[in-house]
């Protein structure tokens, strides 16, 4: 069969998908990733097929900083924010919404040329990460199955609808555009969470084993050799100094400071262009630009990180133990769930800004995460949970029996 | 489970096992590719993990001009040999034992290094290309399994004698030095198709060969269309990497083929690396040159591929099921061109008997007609394509190669 994956034009889209996709490949069926070109390169690198998709929304540079300032504005949310959105007050509402609408019209943009090529490529399957609206839109047009999958996230809840489950009058519009009704239900979604870090199930939910990909590299030689003390990766994944800038790195550099006084040795691993914003590292910290986080975690102690989703479930199928400092809506879920696990700490970085003692918070986190087993024992179940999952090896004829399954054209409200 | 492949120190060795390699991490398991350095950039463009060992072997120098030239300027050897090695001169072995001699050179740059690394990532099953002789080395001193994976079908086992099981005394005396058993692979894979396919050791196994060809995307050039055929002509990655002033012998088929396929009424893709192109200077007006676009990608949008018959390049035109003129000067790829050629989805031509002859751009290009117009060989291609689809897909072989970790293979 041929099976087409499209994700928004961002790593932690695209490389929770990557296994799938090879899983695809090695079992004889033909795949192709579509995406924007600020990934096409990313997903070559994973030796995966890429379709480059030119059309970009047009955001005016005021759209941009507004989405970044609404993103990285928000106060702490709720824990587990996303189970009932209802509880969450007109302002949190509004933000959710606001997200919609960006995605949606980024969506809008990318829907055209996806068409253009599905329709020549002809897929069997269309799969799409949770939050590329493009993707259910041309799996309709095709009329073939679409495959929502959850890109590790524990938190997005179906950000299209509405508190009451009903399809935003913008997503509608998406479909209808296009001449189609709004299609609400994918053929089955794939999670790759593992049962005690998911928030919530979606109905025909397909549990998948997370197998982490972090981008393309080499392990390096220092691993191998002992540290002779305990091992402390930091990292805050690869978005954040897209995003914010110079500013991106504060926390990471706040925690760096705090430990470097502890009897540990610190591993700064993220692009090299975010280890740059951080500026002159206390000395004995070991950077590690752009290796991927798979080759570095069988060798460390414990995980600081950001609430990133891949990274929080990369740590996870490591049996590593997790600091995660969010500061986010969307990043505080996965730190919390891990800390509701017993596998981590969960600090927000809203709080710790303010906190004249928060180099002592940060201290005694780490230090606990170091010294009680407890922390170690709930990782490592953790761990077997998430190799207790079907492999995507394992999800491949599940997709192929979908492919040959009929869709009916759901008629939307 | 945790795998260990490792490569012969070229992409086209390290190619064929990459949809192995992920088939394993499908399934769960931990792989390393390992190899000298020369390989680092190929393997990360896998998005495999990377493990960076050894040293490359010596670069050619002119001591090794004597090898170059017998390996480019022999007489063509008969057809089907590895069946009737008997017929061979001993000229003609030396070309075939010439390459078992080399891999065992570049084993010895990395074997000692890639037996540290695997004693600190102790794997279960090391799985190596048919020119990596490193790879059963570092299996003996391990005392697991080693799987030899084909590339296609004109690279033969290389590690004996050309006709025998007597091993090549330097395949042997990898293992000698180290304190260990001489032994063979517990496993043969073939990704060759059955009617390409010539025998290897007991024993073996089939499957699927999957294109990979290195990294790349789709231009919106290509799913255009054209109003003409498309004609891809691609040489393989290993022309430049012959020595400068010897490149000759690789580059004079390519430019023959150019020149006369320069008069043919269709859109010439030629698909190729920056450094091969600057070897070939000004092309045709005909001809649209490209690099860094995988073959996978490229051939479904064409109706014939001309190629110099490299494992990967043969393999993976049969499993897009495009018909083939390959036009071979090595021993190796001419087996695969008389072989594609006898499944009638090619036209085998040996440079050896085009050179010099005022009508070979004629010869060239009329058989590239030939293979435009005469649905046979679409024909013949197809149904290669679907032998090739009906072998057990590396998926499939997961579970096997697992059993034989567990010695109950």
């Amino acid at each position: 069969m041929r099976v087409l994956f499209t994700c928004q034009a961002a790593v932690p889209h695209l490389y929770p998908v990557v296994p799938l996709a090879w899983a695809c490949r090695a079992a004889g069926h033909e795949v192709r990733i579509a995406s924007g070109s600020r990934v096409g390169g990313h997903i070559a690198d994973a030796g995966l097929p890429a379709v480059e998709i030119t059309a970009t929304p047009q955001w005016t540079d005021e759209e941009r900083k507004e989405t970044q300032a609404t993103i990285y504005g928000q106060g702490p949310w709720p824990q587990n924010w996303g189970l009932d959105l209802g509880a969450l007050g007109p302002e949190r509402q509004a933000y959710l919404r606001f997200i919609a609408g960006r995605l949606i019209r980024g969506a809008a943009a990318m829907v055209p040329e996806l068409a253009e090529f599905a329709a020549d490529w002809r897929p069997d399957l269309l799969v799409y990460d949770a939050i590329s609206f493009a993707g259910p839109v041309v799996a309709a047009r095709l009329g073939i199955p679409g495959i929502r999958y959850l890109f590790g996230t524990v938190a997005m809840p179906r950000i299209e609808l509405d508190a009451c489950g009903e399809p935003l009058p913008e997503y509608v519009r998406l479909f209808g555009d296009h001449g189609l009704p709004v299609c609400l239900a994918p053929a089955a979604a794939v999670d790759v969470t593992p049962p005690s870090l998911r928030l919530m199930s979606e109905v025909d939910t397909l549990a998948m084993r997370y197998i982490p990909y972090n981008g393309p590299g080499v392990v390096p030689e220092w691993v191998g050799v002992p540290a002779g003390r305990p091992r402390v990766c930091v990292t805050w994944g690869h978005t954040a100094g897209a995003a914010l800038g110079g500013q991106a790195g504060h926390p990471f550099r706040q925690a760096i400071d705090a430990l470097a006084g502890l009897d540990v040795e610190l591993v700064v691993v993220t692009t090299a262009e975010q280890i740059e914003l951080l500026g002159a590292l206390p000395p004995g910290t070991r950077t590690a630009a752009s290796v991927p986080l798979q080759l570095i975690l069988p060798h460390c102690d414990l995980l600081v990180q950001q609430g990133g989703d891949g990274t929080t479930l990369t740590g996870a199928a490591l049996g590593l133990p997790q600091l995660g400092i969010s500061r986010k809506p969307d990043a505080e879920v996965a730190p919390g769930r891990l800390a509701g696990a017993g596998a981590g700490i969960h600090l927000r970085y809203q709080e710790l800004r303010d906190d004249p003692a928060r180099a002592d918070v940060l201290r005694g986190a780490v230090e606990r995460l170091l010294t009680d087993p407890a922390y170690r024992q709930a990782a490592q179940r953790l761990r077997t949970e998430i190799e207790n999952q079907p492999a995507p090896a394992e999800l491949v004829p599940v997709l192929a029996d979908l492919a040959e399954t009929p869709v009916a054209l759901e008629v939307g409200s | 489970m945790r795998v260990l492949f490792t490569p012969h120190v070229a992409a086209q060795h390290l190619y064929p096992l990459v949809p192995l390699a992920w088939a394993f991490r499908a399934a769960g398991h931990e792989v390393r590719i390992a190899a000298s350095p020369g390989l680092a950039d190929a393997i990360v463009h896998t998005g495999l993990a990377g493990a960076i060992v050894g040293a490359d072997p010596p670069a050619p120098t002119s001591a090794d001009d004597a090898t170059v030239a017998l390996v480019y300027g022999h007489q063509p050897f008969p057809a089907d040999w590895p069946l009737h090695p008997h017929l061979l001169d001993d000229r003609q072995r030396e070309t075939i034992e010439v390459l078992g001699r080399r891999s065992a050179v570049a084993a010895e740059h990395l074997v000692d290094d890639l037996i540290a690394y695997a004693a600190g990532w102790p794997p279960d099953l090391v799985v190596h290309d048919i020119g990596s002789f490193a790879g059963p080395v570092t299996a003996a001193a391990l005392g697991v399994p080693s799987v030899r994976h084909l590339t296609g079908v004109g690279l033969r086992p290389m590690d004996t004698r050309v006709d025998g099981v007597e091993p090549l005394p330097e395949y042997a005396a990898l293992f000698e030095r180290r304190g260990l058993e001489v032994r063979v692979p517990t496993l043969s894979i073939d990704p060759s198709p059955p009617s390409l396919r010539l025998p290897v050791a007991q024993p073996w196994r089939e499957v699927r060969y999957v294109p990979y060809n290195g990294p790349g995307t789709e231009p919106a050039w290509l799913a255009a269309g054209s109003d003409r055929p498309r004609v891809c002509v691609t040489w393989g990655l290993s022309v430049s990497r012959v020595r400068k002033d010897l490149a000759r012998y690789a580059v004079e088929p390519f430019l023959l083929t150019l020149e006369a396929l320069a008069e043919l009424r269709a859109e010439v893709i030629v698909t190729s690396t920056a450094a091969q192109l600057e070897l070939l200077g000004p092309l045709p007006g005909n001809v649209r040159a490209v690099t860094g676009l995988p073959l996978n990608l490229l051939l479904p949008h064409c109706q014939l591929i001309v190629h110099q018959a490299g494992d990967g390049t043969a393999m993976t035109a049969s499993a897009l099921g495009v018909p083939q003129l390959p036009v071979t000067r090595k021993p190796d790829p001419a087996l695969t061109g008389s072989r594609l050629a006898a499944v009638g989805a090619a036209i085998h031509l040996r440079y050896q008997e085009l050179e010099g002859a005022p009508d070979a751009p004629k010869v060239i290009r009329a058989a590239a007609e030939e293979l435009l117009t005469d649905p046979a060989y679409r024909q013949a291609a197809l149904r290669l394509r679907a032998e090739v689809e009906r072998q057990p897909a590396p998926a499939e072989l997961v579970p096997v190669l697992e059993r034989l970790s567990r010695g109950s293979g």
